[in-house]
C-alpha cells in the first residue's frame, strides 16, 4: 500500500519551496473541501466554481487508481481534460458533493460486476458467458481467455468482452459452483 | 434504425404532435445504469430520450435541436454517453455499453449536422455494428462470416481444396492404408485356422498323430506361419509407403497453405497490424498452420482408417457368431460416453495448464528483457518471487491435469476393455456347452484388441476436428482479411509523380467515433518542404500515414498530382514516396542490402553515392567489413545514428519524388544531428518534402510550417509569418523551446 500522506504535497515547513518550485507543472493540486463550489445542473451535468479564481462549465471525474484506490486521488477535469484539481479523498467531501461526484465516476467507468456464473461455454473462436452481475443478468462473448482476463490483484479478475465492455470478478463474491466453473479456465 | 415498441411511438407521437421521426437507436442500458434499454428519438427538431416505466413510457429528456450547442458521444470505459450542451449546460442524455457505441456515434453525427443546418450523414456500413444473427459476435467490416459460428463443412471442404492437387497420390495413400488395414484382419483369423484345424487336431493323438495326418499337420503349420508372417511384412511394407507419402502430402499441402497466408499477411493493411500483436500473428503462421499439418497428413488418416477397421473388425465378429458379437460390443456405448466425458474434462484441465503456462512465459520473457532495468533498480527479488507465484500457479495446474489423467485413463481403459471379460465367460460357456470351438474363442480375443484403439480414435475425433478447424478459422481469417488493394484493374497507373499534394477537408479517426484529424486542408506544391509542428498527440503522425496511404481519410480527400490517393495505383504510390522513420529498421543482412533495400539492382558506385551524400559513407568504409558489415537482427551492432543515415541512404537511392520525415532526428546527439542535418539538405532537394521534428530548429529550411492542435489546423505559414503571430501556438512553442535550451545550457 502507498503511504498517502507521502503522495499529498505539503508544501511548507520542512522543505521550503521557492515561487518557481512550486511551478504549475510539476506541482500536484489537491482541492480541499473548501476549495471549491459543485452545481449539477437539471439535466445531470456537473459544474464547479474553483474559489478566487475561474468557473468551470463542464466537469468530469477521473480515477487515479481505478481499482486500488476508487474513490482517492480523484481527479477532476474541464471539458478539455484539462486538470483542475485532485481530490485526494472523496470521504472529505460533503455528502452530497460526494454523491455527485460518485455518480459521475459511477457512469465513467462502468463495470458490472459478477456475482454468478451460470455456464461457460467454449466455442469456436470465442467464449461465450452467461453470468449474473450487479447490474442485472448479461450474457458476453469474448475472444479467448487468454486475450480477454486480467488478473487485477489475486482473486480479482476484470474481463473484456468483443465489444470492449468490462465485467469484473471477484473470486470470494462467487458461489460455488461459479467458482469450479471459473477455476476450470483460469 | 431500431424499430421501436408500438407504446414509444404513441408516446412520441403524443409529446411531438406527430412529428416526423428521423432516427431511433435503442441502448441497452437503463437510465440508472443496469442492464435495460432505454431509447433515443430524434425527429426534425427534437430529441427525446424515452425510458420504460411500469406505467408505461416516460420521457426523460425533451430537447429541442435550436437550444443544442454541440453533441457528442463520449467513450467512457466500459460504456458510452451521449453528452450534449444545451446552452451552455452539459446534460449526459443517454447511456449505452460499447456493444452500442457505433449507433450512436452515428446519432452523435447526425445530431451535429442537424445543429449546424446541414446534410445529416447517411449511414455506412461502419455506422452499425453488424452482428451474427446465431450468436450476436461482431462482425469485421466487408466480412460476413462470424468466426464463431463459422460453417464448419464450409471449413472443412475449404480444407481439403487444399488436398485437390495431390488427389492421385492422397487416393494411392487411402489405398495403401485400406489394404494394410485388411492385411491386419488376416492374423487372427489364421490363428483361428491354426488351433481349431491344425493344433486342434493333432490334441486328440496325444503326441502319437499319425504319420501321413502329421506330415499334413505340420505342412499346414508351416504355411500358416508363414501366412502370418507375410501378412504382418506386406502390412508393414504398406505402412512405410503411406507413412512416407502421409509425410509429403502433409508437408507440402500445409507449405501451400503457409505461403498463401503469408503473402496474404504482407498484403494486409497496416491497420490490421496495429490492432494486433504480431507475436499473437507469428503464432498463427507457425502453430496454427503444425495444427493443420497434423489434421491434413495424419488425423484424417487416422480417421478414416480406423473407422473403416472398426466397420470391418464388427463386420467378421457377427458374421462369425453373431452372439458372441453382441455381448462382446455391449460396453462399447458406455465406454463411448465415458472417453467423450473424459476427454472434455481432460481438455479442460490441460486447457488450464497451457493457459497458466503462457502467464509464466510472459512473466519470464518480461523480466529478462528488462534485465537491465531490475538490476539497476534492485528488484531481482520481487521478480522472483512474481515468477515463484506463476509457476506455483503452473504446478498445482499441471498436477491436477496429470492426476486427472492418471486416475481417469486406466478408468477409462478398463471399462474400454471389459468386453474381453464377457467373450471370455460368455465364450468359454460357449465351448464348454454349445461346440463353439477354440481357436473361434481365440479369434474372438483377438479381434477384440483391435477394437480398442479405433474406439478410442472414434471418441476422440471430434475433438481433433474441433482443434483443426479452430487453427484452420484463425489462417483462413486472415486469408480472408481485407487488402490494402480491393481493386487493382481499376486503379490510375502514375509512373510519374510530380509531388503536387493536396488534403482537401480530410478527416480521419483510427475509431471513427473519435477522429484524430479534423479538415485539413493544405495545399502543398512539388518540391516544397513542410513542417508538420505541434505537441504529441495532434496528428502529425496520423498525417504521414494518410500520405502513405496506410488508412485513408474517413471524409474529405487526398489528392497527388489532382488524383485521389485512394484511386492511384499502390504499386506506384509507394514506389515514389520515401519514408525515413523515427525508429530506421534495419533488416539483418549487410549494410549494403539494407542500403539497397528498394532498389535491389543498384550499382556499388550508386550505393556509394547515396552512403555518401547521406554522410555515412565514413563510418561505412571504417568498419573492417565496410559496405559488407553484417548488422544483424534489428541491426543492434550499429549505434542510433548510424542506423538512421543508413536508413537516409536508403531513401535516397530509393528516389522519391516525395519524402517523408518523421522525426528522423530525434535519437541522436546534437553532433551528430548536424551530420544528419547535412544529409537531409541533400536529400530534400527537389522533393516534395513532410518532416516533423520536435527540435523546431531542425525545421529552419521548411517553406511552410503547418501547427496541428488536437487534430485541427492551428496555423500555417513560413516561420517568420508564424512568430510573428504574438499569442500564436508556434511562437509559444518556439519561446518554450528556446527557454528549455539555456536551462539546458545552464544545467549543463
Amino acid at each position: 500500500m502507498m503511504n498517502e500522506d507521502k503522495l499529498r504535497e505539503q508544501p511548507g515547513e520542512e522543505e521550503p519551496r521557492t515561487e518557481q518550485e512550486a511551478d504549475d507543472s510539476v506541482g500536484v493540486k489537491y482541492l480541499g473541501p473548501d476549495d471549491f463550489i459543485l452545481f449539477k445542473s437539471d439535466g445531470g451535468g456537473l459544474r464547479l466554481t474553483l474559489k478566487d479564481e475561474k468557473s468551470v462549465l463542464r466537469v468530469k471525474a477521473k480515477r487515479s487508481f481505478p481499482f486500488t484506490f476508487p474513490t482517492k486521488y480523484i481527479s477532476l477535469r474541464d471539458g478539455n481534460d484539462e486538470e483542475i484539481g485532485l481530490i485526494a479523498d472523496l470521504a472529505d467531501l460533503s455528502k452530497e458533493y460526494r454523491r455527485w461526484i460518485e455518480d459521475d465516476l459511477e457512469m465513467r467507468y462502468f463495470t458490472p460486476r459478477v456475482k454468478s456464473i451460470k455456464l461457460i461455454k467454449h466455442r469456436f473462436g470465442g467464449v461465450e458467458w452467461h453470468v449474473d452481475t450487479d447490474c442485472g443478468p448479461k450474457r458476453l462473448i469474448t475472444k479467448s481467455v487468454h486475450d480477454t482476463m486480467t488478473e487485477v490483484e489475486a482473486g480479482r479478475y476484470v474481463i473484456t468482452d468483443v465489444d470492449g465492455n468490462r465485467y469484473e470478478i471477484f473470486t470470494d463474491d462467487l458461489d460455488d459452483t461459479s467458482r469450479v466453473k471459473l477455476g476450470r479456465l483460469i | 434504425m431500431h424499430a421501436l415498441p408500438d407504446e414509444v411511438k404513441e408516446k412520441i407521437g403524443a409529446v411531438s404532435n406527430g412529428s416526423e421521426i428521423n432516427l431511433t437507436v435503442e441502448s441497452d442500458l437503463s437510465q440508472d445504469g443496469l442492464m435495460g434499454r432505454q431509447w433515443l428519438v430524434i425527429t426534425k427538431d427534437r430529441v427525446y430520450v424515452v425510458i420504460p416505466n411500469h406505467a408505461g413510457p416516460v420521457v426523460q429528456h425533451d430537447v429541442a435541436i435550436k437550444d443544442l450547442v454541440d453533441v457528442k458521444a463520449e467513450a467512457l470505459v466500459g460504456n458510452g454517453c451521449l453528452i450534449c450542451n444545451v446552452k451552455g449546460s452539459y446534460i449526459p442524455l443517454i447511456r449505452y455499453s460499447n456493444a452500442m457505441a457505433k449507433e450512436f456515434g452515428h446519432a452523435a453525427r447526425r445530431l451535429e449536422a442537424l445543429i449546424k443546418e446541414e446534410e445529416p450523414p447517411a449511414p455506412t456500413d461502419d455506422d452499425i455494428t453488424r452482428r451474427c444473427a446465431k450468436c450476436g459476435f461482431p462482425l469485421e467490416t466487408g466480412s460476413d462470416v462470424c468466426p464463431n459460428c463459422v460453417n464448419k463443412a464450409r471449413a472443412i471442404r475449404r480444407l481439403l481444396g487444399y488436398v485437390k492437387p495431390y488427389r492421385k497420390l492422397t487416393i494411392a495413400a487411402a489405398c495403401l492404408m485400406i489394404a494394410a488395414q485388411v492385411m491386419q484382419l488376416a492374423p487372427p483369423y489364421l490363428t483361428k485356422i491354426l488351433i481349431d484345424d491344425v493344433l486342434g487336431r493333432a490334441i486328440p493323438y496325444r503326441g502319437h498323430v499319425p504319420a501321413v495326418l502329421k506330415a499334413h499337420l505340420l505342412h499346414m503349420l508351416g504355411l500358416i506361419v508363414l501366412a502370418l508372417i507375410g501378412t504382418r511384412l506386406v502390412a508393414t511394407v504398406m505402412g512405410i509407403f503411406n507413412s512416407r507419402i502421409s509425410a509429403y502430402l502433409g508437408s507440402k499441402m500445409i507449405h501451400d497453405i503457409r505461403m498463401e497466408l503469408y503473402s496474404a499477411l504482407e498484403r494486409l493493411t497496416v491497420g490490421f497490424f496495429d490492432k494486433r500483436q504480431t507475436g499473437a500473428v507469428i503464432s498463427r503462421v507457425s502453430q496454427d498452420t503444425g495444427a493443420l499439418q497434423e489434421f491434413l497428413a495424419f488425423d484424417i488418416q487416422y480417421i478414416f482408417s480406423n473407422t473403416l477397421l472398426l466397420v470391418l473388425v464388427l463386420a467378421i465378429m457377427f458374421q462369425q457368431n453373431w452372439r458372441l458379437a453382441a455381448l462382446t460390443i455391449l460396453p462399447a456405448p458406455f465406454a463411448s460416453l465415458a472417453a467423450m466425458l473424459i476427454f472434455t474434462r481432460l481438455r479442460w484441465v490441460f486447457r488450464r495448464v497451457w493457459h497458466r503456462w503462457s502467464k509464466l512465459h510472459s512473466v519470464m520473457s518480461d523480466s529478462l528483457q528488462g534485465l537491465r532495468v531490475v538490476k539497476a533498480f534492485a528488484q531481482e527479488d520481487k521478480e522472483v518471487s512474481r515468477f515463484e507465484r506463476r509457476s506455483h500457479n503452473l504446478y498445482v495446474a499441471s498436477m491436477q491435469a496429470e492426476q486427472t489423467w492418471a486416475t481417469l485413463l486406466p478408468i477409462l481403459w478398463f471399462v474400454l476393455t471389459a468386453g474381453q471379460f464377457i467373450v471370455w465367460y460368455a465364450g468359454g460357456i460357449g465351448v464348454v456347452e454349445a461346440g463353439v470351438k477354440i481357436g473361434t474363442l481365440v479369434m474372438f480375443l483377438g479381434y477384440i484388441g483391435m477394437l480398442y484403439g479405433p474406439l478410442q480414435i472414434v471418441t476422440r475425433m471430434w475433438d481433433w476436428i474441433g482443434r483443426c478447424l479452430a487453427a484452420s478459422e484463425r489462417v483462413f481469417e486472415i486469408m480472408d482479411s481485407q487488402r490494402e488493394e480491393s481493386d487493382p484493374e481499376h486503379q490510375v497507373r502514375m509512373s510519374d509523380i510530380k509531388g503536387q499534394v493536396k488534403f482537401n477537408k480530410a478527416t480521419f479517426g483510427y475509431d471513427k467515433n473519435h477522429p484524430v484529424l479534423t479538415e485539413i486542408d493544405l495545399d502543398v506544391l512539388p518540391g516544397e518542404m513542410i513542417g508538420l509542428v505541434g505537441h504529441s498527440g495532434a496528428g502529425k503522425s496520423t498525417m504521414i500515414n494518410l500520405l502513405a496511404r496506410f488508412y485513408v481519410a474517413q471524409e474529405g480527400t487526398l489528392e497527388i498530382d489532382g488524383v485521389d490517393v485512394r484511386k492511384i495505383h499502390l504499386d506506384d504510390l509507394r514506389k515514389q514516396i520515401g519514408i525515413v522513420p523515427q525508429e530506421s529498421y534495419l533488416f539483418s543482412g549487410t549494410i549494403m542490402e539494407n542500403i539497397a533495400y528498394a532498389k535491389p539492382d543498384a550499382t556499388p558506385d550508386e550505393i556509394i553515392r547515396a552512403a555518401k551524400a547521406a554522410n555515412a559513407h565514413d563510418f561505412i568504409v571504417n568498419f573492417p567489413d565496410g559496405y559488407e558489415t553484417q548488422v544483424g537482427e534489428r541491426g543492434q551492432s550499429l549505434s542510433g545514428g548510424e542506423r538512421q543515415r543508413i536508413a537516409i541512404a536508403r531513401a535516397i537511392l530509393h528516389d522519391p519524388k516525395i519524402l517523408i520525415l518523421d522525426e528522423a532526428t530525434s535519437s541522436v546527439d546534437t553532433a551528430t544531428e548536424k551530420q544528419i542535418q547535412e544529409a537531409l539538405a541533400t536529400l530534400v532537394k527537389n522533393r516534395t518534402t513532410f518532416a516533423i521534428a520536435h527540435r523546431l530548429s531542425t525545421l529552419r529550411h521548411a517553406h511552410r510550417l503547418l501547427v496541428l492542435e488536437k487534430g485541427k489546423q492551428a496555423e500555417l505559414g513560413t516561420h517568420d509569418e508564424l512568430l510573428a503571430k504574438k499569442g500564436g501556438t508556434y511562437a509559444k512553442l518556439v519561446e518554450m523551446q528556446t527557454e528549455l535550451s539555456k536551462t539546458v545550457g545552464v544545467a549543463g
